[in-house]
């Protein structure tokens, strides 16, 4: 990293300056309290923000002030990077505001954690840096605030050693150390939590041993069960074969009982069908006399249908006729009234209604007379039709009682008819009864025949029933003892199934119980390598940086010490926890007890040390190029300061920024900005 | 005549106030003693202070012990050593010297590539004085080279040459490495040759030369000065070069020195605590060295064992060689921590056996445990989320989901 540029605006004693860094040794130079460690600190301020304790917003915003902010340009590998951060005032407090970041060009706004992310980002510096409220890395390489000098050389030993473990990034073997005893004792608690899940492995093989002979056992008592287990099934089987031919037997008996029921009934229907015919046959004989009788009585007469219809037909023919004569005496009386009617109406008529003529008197005489005599012709017609209505309606009459006669007679001889068809029945059906009655006869002589053979082969089977019922009984105990057995051999298989089930969950069990012994054999393994190895082996390397740390810390730090005294009364080291051990005369003194030269002397060595070690271990750093000294001479002799000049040739650093009062420095550096402080206003005034 | 030779002092040297005071103390009784036994003049080869500019109060104390000798009026002779020497002249032994306390010897001519040395005479002795400073790393050797000795040879009288070197012929066999010249550097024919620099008791009669004597420090200088010296002294020497040591014994030294080697941090307090005795009043020097089977150095506790040593006079401890197994047998890794961290992993792996692990897999899950297990709780988390947070993470890692939900 070389500096550029930085911009303040209203920072302590500054309003708006700007201050150009040529990329050589310089000096900021002006008198005490001129403003040259404000730049150091506005420099500080612009990369990493506010920190406290060092570093307030409240000390960098000008007292008055509501806002101030600080720009600064630098440069890291190629890349040019500008970065501005912003503080402002609200009510008693100063915060940082938002500001922004621009890397070769590109700009991009942030807040103050994400700036610094993005400066340790582009710093190289390690990450874990931006949580923390120091940057350590730039203190002790870039710039080493006086006082943080002094505390690191002065403060408890502990706090000295942690700090540095902290630049060297050693404290992490401590944290892994600390971490892994975390996770050794989850693993731990991990293990117990896993032992208690295998604690009763053993109960449970053993469990799986006796069960296994369970099986064994039950398949035994099972394999003697099979055999009676078939003897009964064959047996019953024999049985029920046995029961299928009786029960055949008694079907054939039934059977047969059967027919000689059917015989029986047979027998008694005949029985009842020759008295029937019995009956009958006398009953027939007495219709048939009383028919012949009958028959006798009966006049056997008969009327023709043609006679009938004759008769029929001269009745319509005298009914059309009247009708006839009944149409003209209508016709007649209608046409008679018609002339009535045109008679008396002519008497009054004065005008032709059809023609409006004026109707004449002699035209109503003439009309009249022509009426009259229709009238009286009509009249004379009707007498002659009614003379003759009178005619036919007597002959009517008569032919309608002549034909009444012939139906009767044509009746009575009908009834005749039947009768001696009845008869014929009767005698018809008496030969059939008569005929039938030898069949029945003959019937009941083959059942009576049956009857006798039926009887004498049902008797044939008089023992079946028992037998039938003893077979039963047979079964019926096989049967109970096949479900006796087979109940036990149920048993016995349920049994049998329940415990290969529990076997099966208990095999299931142990198993998932080994894979948890061998998870457990395995989380040994990890802890004893953690504890034994990993542990051991991160003291190891942590003694090793350590070491190389010291080694190189010292050999540096007797370096610096004896460019920048240059007495052979005193020499230095360091301790195993990196306190300089100053030693005068051959024994150990204090720091204390040293002059205020050599306590500043003491100081930069222990810096520059630092610095030269910190860019020597951890290489990937960009800072290496830069580096700012503040007031580095405090209680310098004249000789002493001259040792500067060597203190800057000996250094390999691109830049250099020096703060001090001294003049005399002036002569060291390629660039001097003098700063100058007037009216509580901090300028650049060369 | 008789005269007193002193050499490193080293006034101021030590920061501990009691030692500076001591050291001061023993100058002061070193002048005490000259004076009564009424010496001549007193010499001293250089290093008189710790520094060219030690603190005001030291020059303060300096000064009002040579304001005696001056009151006697015997006179101090001295050349700068190799820490009160000042290239720029900027040293507190100017002022000494324009206060007529001391004087600086060192008369330098310089003649076109050489130099000569001019001889100061004392005047109640009439004994002639010559010497050359040390200077920082034995720079004063090239003095010598171009140091024309002829003047110095042939000068007559009782002579007396004040240097600040080792001398290589003579150097003690635990100081080989310092710097020295060799003695034919020196100009030839002196009496006596009133060395400094180098601090042991010494002296020799020379062919060519005369009387070469060091008479170490006045007080101990360093931690192992006062394990090995236990006190300093200086030379009362007679114009027949008779010697005769003083030591300066002002508080007694009792050193004790533990060995740590197969010790852990533990048993070695427990061993320091209980042989640590006889030290009330007395100056202590502990040291403690050694490779510790276990723990730190710092594990050994220390505030402990000085509080036990409260009633000495005062307590230097040196832990330098102080280390540990822990950190002797690790042979030191090279490269970055990622890569440091690879090759440990690479190295240690297939030591326990879990199922179904290979290399591979293994290498694999470190670095992944690497990283979930640096998981941190975040700021406003609660303990048993964060746990659950990191315990399914590291499930994943581990491979174990199934196990777990089982």
């Amino acid at each position: 990293m070389i500096l550029n540029k930085i911009r303040l605006e209203n920072i302590r004693s500054y309003l708006n300056e700007e201050i150009n860094f040529p990329s050589s040794s310089i000096l900021l130079s002006g008198d005490i309290g001129s403003g040259k460690s404000t730049i150091l600190q506005a420099i500080d301020f612009a990369l990493f923000g506010i920190r406290r304790p060092g570093l307030l917003g409240a000390t960098l915003l000008r007292n008055g002030k509501n806002n101030g902010s600080v720009e600064l340009h630098f440069e890291v590998d190629d890349k040019k990077i500008i970065i501005k951060r912003t503080l402002k005032r609200i009510a008693d407090t100063v915060t940082q505001d938002s500001g922004f970041i621009m890397i070769n060009d590109i700009k991009k706004e942030g807040t103050a954690l994400e700036l610094k992310e993005s400066i340790l980002k582009l710093l190289s510096y390690p990450k874990e840096l931006l949580t923390k409220t120091k940057s350590l890395i730039y203190t002790y390489t870039v710039y080493t605030p006086q006082e943080e000098m002094k505390a690191i050389l002065l403060g408890d030993r502990d706090s000295r050693i942690d700090t540095l473990r902290k630049v060297f990034g050693i404290d992490k073997y401590k944290r892994i150390k600390e971490n892994t005893k975390i996770i050794v004792t989850k693993i731990k608690e991990k293990k117990k939590e896993l032992t208690g899940k295998i604690s009763d492995l053993e109960d449970k093989r053993k469990e799986k041993q006796e069960r296994e002979l369970k099986i064994k056992e039950l398949t035994s008592s099972i394999d003697l069960i099979l055999p009676p287990i078939e003897k009964y099934k064959k047996q019953i089987l024999a049985e029920k074969e046995s029961i299928g031919k009786i029960e055949e037997e008694i079907s054939k008996l039934n059977q047969l009982k059967k027919e000689y029921e059917v015989n029986k009934l047979k027998l008694k229907y005949n029985d009842e069908q020759l008295q029937k015919n019995n009956n009958e046959l006398i009953e027939a004989d007495n219709k048939i006399k009383t028919l012949e009788l009958e028959l006798k009585e009966r006049n056997g007469i008969k009327i023709s249908e043609k006679d009938i219809e004759n008769k029929e037909n001269q009745i319509n023919l005298t009914e059309d006729n009247l009708k006839l004569i009944l149409a003209k005496i209508s016709e007649f009386k209608t046409k008679k009234s018609s002339s009535e009617n045109i008679k008396s109406s002519l008497a009054n008529l004065e005008t032709c209604p059809t023609c409006k003529q004026k109707v004449t008197q002699e035209y109503k005489y003439k009309i009249v007379a022509e009426e009259s005599n229709k009238i009286q012709g009509f009249s004379n017609e009707i007498s002659t039709l009614i003379r003759n209505q009178e005619e036919n309606e007597r002959r009517l009459g008569n032919l309608k009682s002549e034909l009444n006669k012939l139906r009767d007679l044509q009746n009575s001889y009908k009834v005749f008819l039947m009768k001696s068809d009845l008869l014929e029945e009767k005698n018809n059906s008496k030969k059939s009864v008569l005929e039938n009655k030898a069949k029945i006869k003959q019937e009941i002589n083959i059942s009576n025949t049956n009857k006798d053979t039926l009887l004498e082969n049902i008797k044939k089977y008089e023992n079946i029933e028992e037998d039938y019922k003893k077979s039963k009984l047979e079964l019926e105990e096989l049967q109970e003892k096949l479900k006796d057995v087979e109940i036990k051999k149920t048993s016995l298989d349920k049994e049998k199934e329940d415990t290969e089930e529990i076997l099966d969950k208990l095999q299931k069990e142990i198993e998932i119980k080994l894979s948890i012994k061998e998870d457990l054999n395995y989380l040994d393994q990890l802890q004893h390598w953690l504890e034994e190895f990993f542990v051991k082996l991160m003291s190891l390397i942590e003694k090793q940086i350590l070491l190389r740390v010291h080694m190189d810390f010292d050999t540096l730090f007797q370096k610096w010490f004896n460019i920048i005294m240059d007495v052979e009364i005193l020499n230095v080291k360091l301790d195993d926890e990196f306190t300089p051990v100053i030693i005068q005369n051959g024994h150990e003194i204090d720091y204390l007890s040293l002059s205020g030269g050599e306590k500043t002397s003491i100081a930069l060595a222990y810096r520059l040390a630092l610095n030269q070690v910190i860019n020597n271990l951890i290489t990937t750093i960009k800072t290496k190029d830069l580096l700012i000294l503040d007031e580095p001479t405090d209680g310098f002799s004249s000789e002493q300061l001259d040792r500067i000049k060597l203190v800057l040739d000996e250094l390999n650093s691109k830049q250099i920024i020096i703060v001090s009062h001294e003049n005399k420095v002036e002569s060291f550096v390629n660039e001097v900005i003098k700063l100058n402080k007037k009216e509580h206003v901090s300028q650049v005034t060369q | 005549m008789k005269f007193a030779h002193l050499a490193d002092c080293h006034i101021g040297g030590w920061r501990e106030e009691k030692l500076k005071e001591l050291g001061i103390e023993s100058f002061r009784n070193t002048i005490d003693i000259c004076i009564k036994e009424n010496v001549g003049f007193v010499i001293i080869s250089g290093d008189l202070f710790n520094t060219s500019l030690p603190s005001i109060e030291t020059l303060k104390e300096v000064a009002s012990i040579l304001e005696k000798l001056r009151s006697k009026d015997i006179a101090v002779y001295l050349v700068p050593g190799s820490h009160d020497f000042s290239a720029s002249g900027k040293t507190m032994l100017d002022v000494l010297e324009k206060a007529g306390l001391c004087k600086n010897i060192v008369n330098i001519e310089e003649i076109d590539d050489k130099i000569k040395l001019k001889f100061i005479t004392d005047d109640k002795t009439n004994v002639k004085l010559a010497g050359l400073f040390g200077k920082k790393g034995g720079l004063e050797k090239s003095y010598y080279e171009i140091l024309d000795k002829k003047n110095l040879e042939e000068e007559s009288g009782f002579k007396i040459f004040l240097f600040h070197t080792g001398l290589t012929e003579f150097m003690p066999k635990n100081m080989e490495e310092v710097d020295s010249q060799p003695v034919s550097l020196l100009p030839k024919n002196f009496d006596y040759y009133a060395g400094g620099h180098i601090h042991y008791i010494f002296d020799k009669k020379e062919d060519d030369y005369g009387l070469i004597a060091f008479p170490g420090p006045l007080f101990p200088n360093n931690f192992k000065e006062l394990e090995e010296l236990k006190n300093g002294g200086f030379y009362i020497v007679n114009d027949k070069l008779e010697m005769n040591y003083i030591p300066i014994k002002l508080k007694e030294v009792i050193s004790f020195k533990f060995n740590a080697d197969d010790k852990t941090p533990d048993e070695l307090e427990k061993e320091i605590i209980s042989s640590i005795k006889d030290f009330e009043d007395k100056i202590v020097t502990l040291r403690v060295e050694g490779v510790l089977k276990s723990g730190k150095p710092n594990d050994v506790n220390f505030k402990e064992i000085l509080s036990r040593l409260e009633n000495s006079f005062v307590v230097l401890k040196n832990t330098n060689k102080l280390t540990t197994k822990e950190f002797e047998e690790l042979e030191v890794e090279t490269g970055n921590i990622e890569e440091i961290e690879d090759k440990i992993i690479k190295s240690h792996l297939s030591q326990i056996k879990v199922k179904d692990f290979t290399e591979d897999k293994e290498e694999k899950l470190v670095h992944d445990l690497l990283e979930q297990f640096g998981l941190e709780k975040d700021e406003n988390e609660k303990n048993a989320d964060f746990e659950d947070r990191l315990t399914d993470s590291i499930i994943k890692s581990l491979n174990i989901k199934e196990i777990w939900e089982k």
